[in-house]
């Protein structure tokens, strides 16, 4: 079936560009052959796939294995800590060797293991979860895990050799600037963490446009696997959260290397904007970390219930609103700070309001269980220890909520054990749940129920015995982060329990990773569905290729009230039983109703993803270590590999409709706003926007420190003449680029090109005027927190034009190529869009820094 | 399954309406979010331009300027939840939507509707 030469708006036929690197299509087919050409074309590689293949079934599970190395160091730090605290007085770690290893724990657990490893189990298990091939931008994940695991390397292998980050897991300054922490320990934490934040807001894009876009045919956003809606939920809040944070990062950089002074007191800086930026993020990530355990124990009552989850459409409620009030609890870290009480009051009261949904989700997995018959697997007992600690970790959250009682334990032992509670109740209970329940899919072989309830008891009796005194530690007032204590205060026999039992949920760890390590040998056989769980995924088997065929899904329990799902699966009578173009492929369905829309080609293996991340996080490690030359080397690299992947984007397709099994016949490429290449732009831009919102956040803020005179350097008032030339440019600019698409649309090819040129032109006229502006009105970055607000904002602004003109450029080599045409168009569009924000954001910055000053003076 | 027209693949936009919907279900929380910047933000200002020093009278005015944005903010949210059961309640395919829009609107006016307590408690300023 080939599609008709389009039609200009003039009138005029248009024939198609020779794609010379278009496959051809191949009919589709159920039998033996279709399946062996979706075998050959999910094939492994057969050397070096270890780094080269980018399938989420290979991804997933180094990503999982690579976060749990990460959780394993960072117990034995933990052990470390509890062996210096058992007794008064010890001397086994000194102040400087502890300060490292507390600071470590924090970091490694929170940004390294916690969050990195349930993006990475949606990772391996989502697109099976939700009938798709694999993730849609599998490059994507690849350069995601690689940049965490060889990042998070760097920032782990600093405590080997003393310069490991030592200003707690939240890093306030002062005591982190240049002044007091001069040497590099702090750099490798915002360096090297800044990496891994990144990585993890590229997860999220995927996992967003994933669920929303490559759902199985029918499965609407009501028959969604709920640990989709968590993950939806939780992505969404990694992208919003994590930028505040890397704004905060950049911030504290730019001050410990250029000497800008936000958080600078003597400056006009203030430490307490790290602490709003930091919490910001901070906060959510709480739920960001607890969200999709949720998921998972949502996922997992059904199966060892027997029954379906109750109240599906309230848990989704009660995630969706757990993912927007936690952005209202920030302050309540903040206590303590000196804020107006009835701006604590405000963040009091959106604490309690999280209790409603929090609340909702407890009473739903109770209804599960009380109205059903439980099988009382390991799963199951990891499930209700969750629910046991993370129900006491909430009440103590209600405690600490309230401000007079946040007053008196903050920063205690007693907010150590809460958080423990929250966390480890939280993630690391329903964590273990998961890996006994989904490692017979991923390894073929049953871990051992005997080894798991022993593995289970040690660590609930552990845990508990380990923190509860904490709490009574706390009340007793031992403060947070000292490396030793006197014998004579109370604490001793508190603290010595505590580092016993810390031995003990120990010794339940290290069973588990026994019986991981002895199942790949002696495990019994799992076979197709041990559980006779009721989710798509048990029906994929982690294959490469996932599913024979893409079966529509019309239930929440797919292999439970689906009879034939099975038999309709293997005999490949859902859609793609075949692969049409002999590549990777996956449906595109739409976000709602999960029409099919499109047949995706996805990316197969390759080294781009694998060399760009490790010349990337060597860019950084450099960059740290000061040493320029190989970062330059490395910069270029990456540089390199960047651009070869960007340039290998946005295919050469067949116009044809594919078939797509089931009678249906599906384009092979979407230039629209359907498109997942706009999608992922939209809600990166989404991101990106939030780091904008991060920094105007830091100069109204600064403001508000000392707002008597503004500009408050004695730096020249700013005039409008400027900006409102450089508002022109910028707005002129994003129009001709809209121009340009316009023009394309008509196959207009020379008038394209120049608008391409006059955009990228007025972008470089508007970076000039910028400049001088700037320079003319006399602000010293470094003199006052006021300087340095207005060169960073208008530097990230003067870099999405930069951004925008190379896009520019980029479009015109690629039409002049015949790369983009009047149909094979997302390039154009995508860069489109980067526009269609760096303009606005261009104008508001503008008026924030050229307006606020006469407003407020 | 019939097959999707060239349009459908390659310009499709009646598909791209499909993320307002998606937003239109948390349309609460995004009302609940101005809301608690707004208070937040005008509390945090007013106190460092010095509203803590003025007269009570001014106080007890800003107070009841919160008191009011926050009833506002509350009826906009609740008119929303009802406007989308009447459009929606007859049509099964919609009844998940409606459920959760209702759902984020009823918890959003929970949540700001708690924020008249401190409003109502806790003088400015203090």
């Amino acid at each position: 079936m080939t599609l008709p030469p389009e039609t200009s708006a003039t009138g005029t036929t248009i024939e198609p560009a020779p794609d010379l690197a278009a496959p051809a299509l191949h009919p589709q087919s159920s039998g033996p052959d279709g399946l062996e050409r979706l075998r050959a074309a999910w094939a492994k590689p057969r050397r070096f796939a270890f780094v080269t293949e980018v399938n989420n079934t290979h991804v997933g599970v180094l990503y999982i294995a690579t976060g749990f190395l990460f959780f394993l160091g960072a117990g034995v730090l933990a052990l470390l800590m509890r062996i210096q605290l058992a007794h008064p007085g010890s001397r086994f770690l000194n102040a400087g060797s502890y300060n490292q290893v507390f600071t470590m724990h924090g970091t490694v657990m929170m940004f390294l293991f916690a969050v990195p490893i349930l993006e990475a189990i949606a990772v391996l298990l989502l697109p099976s979860m939700l009938g798709a091939r694999d993730m849609p931008f599998p490059r994507l994940s690849a350069l995601g895990y690689w940049s965490y695991a060889i990042g998070g390397l760097l920032v782990f292998a600093s405590l080997f050799f003393g310069v490991a980050p030592d200003g707690g897991w939240f890093m306030y300054p002062p005591l982190t600037g240049a002044r007091y922490s001069p040497g590099i320990n702090t750099d490798v934490w915002v360096l090297g963490l800044g990496f891994v934040e990144i990585s993890a807001v590229a997860a999220a894009v995927e996992l967003i446009v994933g669920i929303l876009r490559t759902r199985a045919p029918g499965m609407t956003l009501g028959t969604m696997p709920i640990f989709a809606w968590y993950m939806l939920v939780t992505a969404a809040m990694i992208m919003l959260g994590m930028p505040a944070v890397i704004a905060a990062d950049v911030l504290l950089e730019l001050e410990r290397a250029f000497g800008m002074p936000f958080y600078d007191a003597t400056k006009g800086g203030d430490p307490l904007l790290w602490q709003h930026l930091f919490w910001l993020f901070g906060h959510p990530e709480v739920y960001i970390i607890f969200l999709p355990a949720a998921g998972m124990v949502s996922m997992l009552l059904p199966t060892f219930a027997r029954t379906k989850l109750v109240g599906y459409v309230w848990v989704v409620l009660a995630a969706i609103s757990i993912g927007f009030l936690s952005f209202g609890l920030w302050v309540h870290h903040m206590f303590t700070t000196g804020l107006p009480l009835l701006s604590l009051s405000f963040f009091s009261a959106a604490s309690s309001a999280i209790a409603i949904p929090m609340g909702i989700q407890v009473f739903a997995w109770l209804a599960t269980l009380w109205d059903a018959k439980p099988v009382r697997r390991v799963p199951l007992r990891f499930i209700v220890g969750f629910l046991v600690i993370f129900t006491i970790g909430g009440v103590t959250g209600v405690m600490v909520a309230a401000v007079p009682y946040d007053w008196q334990v903050h920063d205690s032992y007693f907010v150590v054990a809460h958080l423990h509670y929250v966390l480890i109740g939280g993630m690391v209970f329903p964590l273990f749940a998961a890996v006994y329940y989904w490692t017979p899919m991923v390894t073929g072989r049953m871990l051992s129920e005997r080894l798991g309830r022993w593995a289970f008891w040690l660590m609930f009796i552990g845990f508990n015995a380990a923190f509860l005194p904490m709490h009574l530690t706390g009340l007793r007032g031992m403060p947070r982060r000292i490396y030793t204590y006197s014998g004579d205060v109370g604490w001793n026999t508190l603290n010595l329990v505590s580092s016993v039992f810390a031995f003990v949920f120990a010794a339940g760890v290290l069973i588990v990773v026994i019986d991981i390590v002895r199942h790949r040998r002696t495990g019994a056989e799992a076979g197709h569905n041990p559980w006779d769980a009721p989710s798509l995924e048990w029906l994929s088997g982690l294959a490469g290729h996932g599913f024979r065929s893409l079966m529509p899904v019309t239930s929440r329990y797919p292999l439970w009230e689906q009879k034939t799902i099975k038999d309709d699966e293997l005999a490949g009578r859902g859609y793609l039983p075949d692969a049409p173009t002999t590549e990777r492929e996956t449906l595109v369905t739409t976000s709602i109703t999960a029409e099919p829309e499109q047949i995706l080609r996805l990316p197969g293996p390759g080294w781009t993803a694998f060399i760009a991340a490790a010349a990337t996080a060597i860019v950084f490690g450099a960059t740290t270590l000061r040493l320029r030359a190989v970062g330059l080397v490395a910069g270029a690299v990456a540089a390199a590999a960047y651009v070869r992947w960007l340039w290998s984007m946005d295919r050469a397709f067949p116009r044809e409709l594919a078939d797509a099994g089931r009678g249906a016949s599906l384009p092979l490429y979407n230039n629209g706003r359907g498109s997942i290449g706009r999608w992922a732009m939209g809600v990166t831009l989404v991101s990106d926007a939030a780091v904008v919102a991060s920094f105007i956040f830091a100069y109204l803020f600064l403001w508000t420190t000392r707002p008597a005179v503004w500009p408050p350097d004695g730096s020249q008032l700013p005039g409008f003449r400027g900006p409102a030339v450089i508002a022109a440019l910028v707005v002129g600019g994003a129009l001709l680029f809209e121009a340009a698409d316009r023009l394309n649309q008509r196959s207009r090819r020379l008038i394209t090109s120049v608008c391409l040129v006059a955009c990228a032109a007025l972008a470089a006229g508007a970076l000039g005027a910028g400049w001088r502006w700037l320079g003319g009105l006399g602000i010293d970055p470094t003199a006052h927190s006021y300087g340095a607000t207005v060169w960073t904002l208008l530097g990230y602004v003067a870099l999405h034009v930069a951004i925008g003109a190379t896009m520019a450029l980029w479009c015109l080599a690629r039409l002049a190529l015949g790369m983009i045409d009047s149909w094979r168009c997302l390039t154009l569009r995508v860069c489109q869009l980067w526009w269609r924000l760096t303009a606005p954001v261009t104008v508001l910055a503008l008026l924030l820094v050229a307006g606020f000053p006469h407003v407020v003076s | 399954m019939s097959s999707p027209s060239i349009q459908g693949g390659a310009g499709a936009p009646e598909k791209a309406r499909a993320v307002r919907p998606l937003l239109d279900a948390a349309f609460g929380f995004f009302v609940w979010a101005a809301h608690f910047l707004t208070i937040y933000i005008a509390t945090a200002v007013a106190c460092q331009l010095g509203l803590g020093a003025t007269g009570a009278a001014n106080r007890a005015a800003f107070l009841t300027a919160l008191e009011l944005v926050t009833v506002a903010a509350v009826a906009v949210v609740v008119l929303h939840a009802f406007r989308r059961y009447r459009q929606q309640r007859a049509v099964p395919e919609r009844r998940f939507r409606m459920s959760v829009t209702i759902g984020c609107d009823a918890i959003a006016t929970v949540a700001m509707a708690g924020q008249l307590v401190a409003i109502a408690l806790v003088p400015a300023c203090a």
